[in-house]
């Protein structure tokens, strides 16, 4: 134990006022370790304490009482034993009439009630003598809201640790909730006051009538839940109150006969939100109270829902509205209850004699009671059919003989989509089928007149013969609908015959062939078709998908064979009803594949060279939407493979290869080509490798011997020969499968002698004669062979010789060429990379051989740091290091900082930086914002003057944005406010992008949200900048100007 | 004492559907093919018209467009000699508030656009029954700026001008 002397000045420090809260918390902290370790025991500490809690003195008494209170806090996991926590209850309990001394009172309380009955817990003869005291004495709605959150803490561990005690006491606590939390108004408490009265609640299955009574009248009052200062400072958000707001009244039924009038006539105000709330408790309150309660308000539900729903309102509210009609009907309309439907069906007769068709408002609304009647259940849909539906029917069929009821239509599509979607949720449909006087049997005996009636109306837009029958867009749109939700009913429940949906997929490919391919209706009629599909597909009956090949996929292809369809739209129309399935898609694709060499002759061996573009879309189409939705369907290595020798085939021929590099054609193919590699297994991979390896030996025509000692001897690099197209187109598309191949698949030798640096020492020769490609597949197989030492050792013993007096390696492609290998060693994580990073510095920052060389070398970080679709990427299976970019990052940045004062073209520098700085990730640029900040703003200034690099002058001003963004870049922003200002506004009248003007002023706009002591100095700055830009070009530009003069401003000021 | 509203029970319009402007060229992130093919947009009646048509009314919360106290046809704008000339209408014969419209459009269109731009506001002839005192008040460049020192009118006019509750029918 320890000596008294060495602890009691903790407890003269905290009951002393006058020091600071740190000495405070100090003090307590120590008392509290030396209780919880038993150095000193509390009987001591509290023997100690015992002037400070009885004086008279009522600052010092207090300060006691919370000494002690906080120490109990702080030892709840201590065992203590019940003599201990008799006395110090019975003391709490006593001070509670002491309302100076209440905080401490209050916390000692919790810290008693909520202890574990392991560690010694309260008895139930106190807690009970507790709650007595605790509302007799403690005015809960006096005190400070610091103590009214504690008092509802306390309480609410009254309620559900020592439920036993509470529910002695009966609805005399509830009560005595009631009263402490009426009238509360701060968010944070009031959720607490909430949680207390639902917890009190709960312990009561029944109260008495007068009691929920009470409890409503003091809810109410908060409904519905908004805050008059703004949400953004509480704990309690305006949802979450109201939520659990909903979740007490919903807590019994007792509360409808309160709570359903009240929620009603809140709905028939303007306020939106209480419209809202309003909608939103009645939904959940219907479903809770359930029908025999619910029974008796059924006729003012449905007025109060009729006004809002047939009225103009906010879109939410309709939607809200909608959703609440939707649980009325489902809830309120059962077999022996039938007010609610006899409302419904007053309302719809009283329309449908009346609807016109300026009515479009009312219309809707009446379409998505329909609706939403109909998708209930199969027997409230049964009513609407036998009531509605023949009526709607005939009168659309009579209809279309002279001017067409378009509002019937509309209503039949409505009806029609919401039973399709009753039959699709309940597949053990057999209860409609066998029941005689179902929907189903219903639609059965109508689908004769109705589909007849509406493929007349489909086929009028189609033919011009019928001039009789003038049709509008809008409704062969909802005519389109209605025939496709008629032929997409689950097989065993389709309404019509096979006659008619042979006759209705006949029409509507017929609007795909004939009709304007811009307007909707093309849009809507391919969805159908596609959905048409889908549903004919996965039905076990073929003969519907057997049509639908012969009808609507055959005709589709024949158009795309022909050409009978502009390119862009047959292709769109063939990939999505390729996406019906696998199959299908492979049908589509083999036609493709036919079409792409067909062009491919035409174009290369006749010169016919207006079918290129067509090639060069159908070469995308191809890579880019088939073969990936293949590749995510399943296995498509085979199909890829097969398509990748085929064309490796045609490139035997002497003539295609010459003129297969005209206008972007071998750009594409080596695009595609790429994408058939990388989705091909490894074994497939093997196989093209092997076709391509021997065309490319049977063909190249330089011998095969100089690739080997090409980068030894640059003089014989220099004075060979310069390359044939044929041996350049061969090479591309030969580094176009290198490039794809993933690191697994072992790479060919020219024999089966020599090792395997055929391929390497191959691009390497063509890489050293500026053929980019052959650098980019030579990086791609030094990123995915770490064991080919030999590649890289050739290509860094180039660097590391003193080379400069060859001009031959610094030109720009020698030196991108490097970038990529650069690139491939990076992302792999080797340190050898170091000396290509080097080497392009050295260049960069030097410039000692001439502005191009620097220049290509500050590009050449672009390469490293960027991403690129074309190769290395994880897609087409680079080996990637995580994080290598923000490695790099923090390596080139403290380099490119220094050296940007001493270089000799700082434009070069710049841009480097730039690059580095803008493909690196945003938040490790932000994270170091404050270092980079200054060099940032420098780079974009000396960068603005020349056009050549807009480019990069954007990139970094969306980095200057993003830094902006942040909470901890802002910091920054601030410190350099004048220098990052001036930047902005030489950037407003930037003349060479508009982007950048108009992003200048963005961030000008948003950094009128900075401090104002800190931005004013400079506004008369910003509001000259912006003035000028009022007057700008383009409008875009003026626009922002106009947003960003007004926030300004605007200002504190 | 209250002083009555001078129009109590204005005619409100619809307010036209924003057209967006076709020619609006798509935003490129990076180097258009041709950079300098775009025309320059030239400021148009249109323009101005979106920058004045939410300005509130001064007495009822509906905009200067749904009062049809201003339309796109009212508005000339002649971009090579800088000149923007506005007619807008008042709702009554006799009404007072015409000077604040008035003022109110000129702030507005003193912030959107850029100062050598001469901007002429007048009241639609016979439109009032004081058309020409109100004309040479709204148009005299002292008696604008007097008006605008004065703290009442300013507050008057700034809750027209950033008002954004206005009632959507």
């Amino acid at each position: 134990m320890a000596e008294p002397s060495t602890w009691v000045p903790h407890i003269e420090s905290f009951v002393d006022a006058s020091r600071t809260s740190s000495q405070h918390d100090a003090s307590l902290e120590a008392i509290a370790t030396l209780v919880k370790k038993d150095i000193v025991s509390l009987l001591e500490v509290v023997r100690e304490m015992e002037m400070y809690l009885t004086t008279t003195d009522n600052v010092i008494r207090s300060r006691g009482t919370l000494l002690l209170g906080e120490i109990l806090v702080r030892i709840s996991h201590k065992t203590l034993d019940h003599t201990a926590i008799d006395s110090l209850s019975d003391f709490f309990i006593s001070r509670l009439a002491d309302w100076v001394a209440l905080r401490g009172t209050l916390t000692g309380c919790h810290a008693i009630l909520c202890r574990k009955k392991e560690v010694g817990s309260i008895s139930k003869s106190d807690v009970q003598k507790f709650s007595k005291v605790f509302f007799e004495e403690v005015d809960v709605r006096s005190l400070a809201a610091n103590d009214r959150k504690l008092c509802y803490e306390l309480l609410i561990c009254v309620c559900t640790v020592h439920k036993e005690v509470a529910t002695i006491q009966g609805e005399d606590l509830v009560y005595d909730i009631l009263r402490s939390i009426d009238d509360e108004m701060d968010p944070t408490c009031l959720m607490l006051a909430f949680q207390l009265l639902q917890s009190a609640m709960s312990l009561f299955p029944v109260l008495s009538d007068m009691a929920y009574q009470d409890a409503f009248d003091i809810l109410s009052k908060y409904f519905p839940v908004y805050f008059t200062h703004g949400d953004a400072s509480n704990d309690a958000t305006r949802e979450e109150l109201s939520d659990i707001l909903l979740n007490i009244f919903c807590s019994s039924p007792k509360f409808e006969p309160h709570i359903i009038p009240f929620l009603l006539e809140k709905l028939s105000t303007s306020f939106s939100l209480a419209k809202l709330d309003s909608l939103k408790y009645l939904r959940k309150c219907i479903s809770c109270y359930g029908p025999d309660r619910m029974a008796d308000h059924a006729e003012d539900l449905w007025r109060s829902l009729e006004t809002v729903i047939f009225n103009k309102e906010e879109d939410r509210i309709t939607k809200e509205a909608l959703e609440c009609f939707e649980t009325a009907v489902s809830v309120l309309i059962t077999p022996n209850r039938d007010t609610f439907f006899g409302l419904i069906c007053q309302k719809i007769d009283s329309l449908l004699n009346r609807i016109a068709p300026e009515k479009q408002a009312e219309l809707h609304a009446l379409g998505s009671i329909f609706a939403i009647i109909s998708r209930v259940s199969d027997s409230l849909c049964t009513r609407v059919f036998r009531k509605y539906f023949a009526r709607l029917v005939n009168s659309l069929v009579e209809s279309i003989k002279g001017s067409l009821n378009s509002e019937a239509l509309y209503l039949v599509s409505e009806i029609l989509s919401s039973c399709r979607g009753l039959i699709q949720r309940s597949p053990d449909s057999t209860e409609v089928i066998s029941e005689k006087v179902s929907w189903l049997n219903i639609l059965r005996n109508y689908s004769g007149d109705l589909s007849a009636a509406l493929l007349k109306l489909v086929n009028a837009i189609t033919s011009l013969k019928e001039e009789s029958l003038v049709v509008k867009q809008e409704n062969v749109l909802c005519a389109v609908k209605c025939l496709e939700v008629l032929a997409t009913f689950p097989e065993g429940c389709s309404p019509i015959t096979d006659e008619t949906y042979d006759l209705i997929l006949k029409s509507l490919a017929l609007i795909i062939s004939e009709m304007d391919r811009s307007t909707l209706l093309w849009k809507s009629t391919l969805e159908g078709l596609i959905q048409i599909g889908s549903v004919a597909e996965n039905s076990i009956d073929r003969r519907r998908s057997l049509v639908y090949t012969a009808l609507v996929v055959e005709n589709l292809l024949s158009a795309f064979i022909n050409s009978t369809l502009p390119l862009d739209l047959s292709l769109e129309a063939l990939y999505g009803i390729g996406m019906v399935g696998k199959h299908r898609m492979e049908q589509v694709l083999q036609v493709v594949e036919e079409i792409i060499v067909v062009k491919i002759l035409k174009v290369c061996l006749e010169g016919e060279f207006v079918h290129a573009d067509t090639l060069i879309s159908l070469l995308q189409f191809y890579s880019g939407r088939i073969i990936s939705w293949l590749s995510d369907a399943g296995d498509v290595s085979e199909v890829a493979m097969q398509f990748a020798l085929h064309i490796w085939n045609q490139m035997e021929n002497k003539n295609i290869l010459k003129n297969i590099h005209v206008m972007g054609i071998l750009d594409a193919l080596m695009m595609t080509m790429k994408h058939l590699v990388s989705v091909s297994t490894i074994n497939h991979q093997s196989v093209i490798l092997q076709k391509s390896h021997e065309i490319i030996l049977k063909s190249v025509s330089c011998p095969t011997e100089w690739f080997a000692t090409a980068f030894q001897n640059p003089e014989l690099l220099m004075s060979s020969p310069s390359s044939s197209v044929e041996d350049l187109n061969l090479i591309s598309l030969f580094a176009s499968v290198i490039t794809a191949v993933s690191a697994q698949t072992p790479l060919p030798a020219s024999n089966p002698n020599s090792s395997s640096n055929f391929v390497s020492n191959l691009f390497l020769f063509f890489f050293l004669r500026g053929h980019m490609p052959a650098a980019q597949a030579l990086a791609s197989t030094i990123n995915k062979n770490p064991t080919d030492n030999k590649a890289i050792e050739s290509c860094l013993s180039i660097l590391s010789e003193d080379k400069t007096e060859n001009k031959q390696f610094f030109k720009k492609d020698i030196i991108t060429g490097f970038a990529w290998i650069g690139k491939g060693l990076v992302m792999r994580g080797d340190d050898r990379s170091k000396e290509i990073i080097q080497f392009l510095l050295k260049l960069a920052i030097s410039s000692q051989h001439g502005l191009d060389a620097a220049l290509s070398a500050a590009d050449g970080f672009h390469i490293i740091m960027g991403d690129s679709d074309g190769c290395l990427n994880k897609k087409f299976h680079a080996v990637i290091k995580p994080l290598y970019k923000q490695r790099l990052y923090s390596t080139l940045v403290p380099v490119l900082l220094k050296s940007m004062k001493e270089a000799n073209s700082k434009e070069v520098v710049c841009r480097a930086f730039g690059h580095v700085i803008s493909d690196a990730p945003l938040t490790a640029v932000i994270g170091e914002a404050h270092k980079i900040l200054l060099a940032v703003a420098h780079s974009i200034i000396t960068l603005s003057m020349d056009i050549q690099n807009k480019d990069v002058v954007y990139s970094l001003l969306l980095v200057l944005s993003g830094i902006l963004m942040d909470s901890t870049g802002k910091e920054s922003i601030i410190e350099n406010l004048h220098i990052v200002i001036g930047v902005l506004t030489q950037l407003v009248s930037y003349p060479h992008l508009m982007l950048v003007r108009e992003t200048a002023i963005q961030c000008i706009t948003s950094m009128s949200t900075l401090p104002h002591s800190k931005i004013y100095p400079v506004k008369p700055q910003v509001l000259k900048a912006v003035t000028r830009a009022l007057d700008d070009k383009r409008r875009a530009v003026r626009q922002e100007a106009v947003r960003c003069r007004q926030a300004w401003s605007r200002g504190k000021n | 004492m209250t002083l009555g509203l001078i129009n109590a029970n204005p005619v409100v319009h619809e307010r036209r559907e924003r057209l967006s402007r076709a020619d609006d060229p798509p935003h490129y992130p990076y180097p258009h093919p041709h950079p300098h093919s775009h025309p320059d947009d030239v400021l148009d009646a249109l323009d101005v018209f979106d920058s004045v048509r939410d300005i509130r009314d001064p007495e009822h919360p509906y905009s200067l467009e749904q009062l049809s106290v201003l339309s796109e046809e009212s508005i000339t704008v002649d971009e090579k000699l800088g000149r923007i000339q506005i007619t807008f209408t008042p709702t009554v014969q006799h009404c007072s508030m015409a000077t604040v419209i008035g003022l109110c459009l000129r702030v507005k269109l003193m912030q959107c656009f850029p100062p050598h731009f001469k901007v002429d506001i007048k009241v639609s002839p016979g439109s009032l029954a004081n058309e020409e005192a109100v004309n040479k008040q709204l148009n005299d460049k002292e008696r604008v700026a007097a008006a605008l020192e004065n703290p009442n009118l300013r507050q008057l006019v700034d809750e027209c001008l950033y008002s954004s509750e206005l009632y959507s029918y």
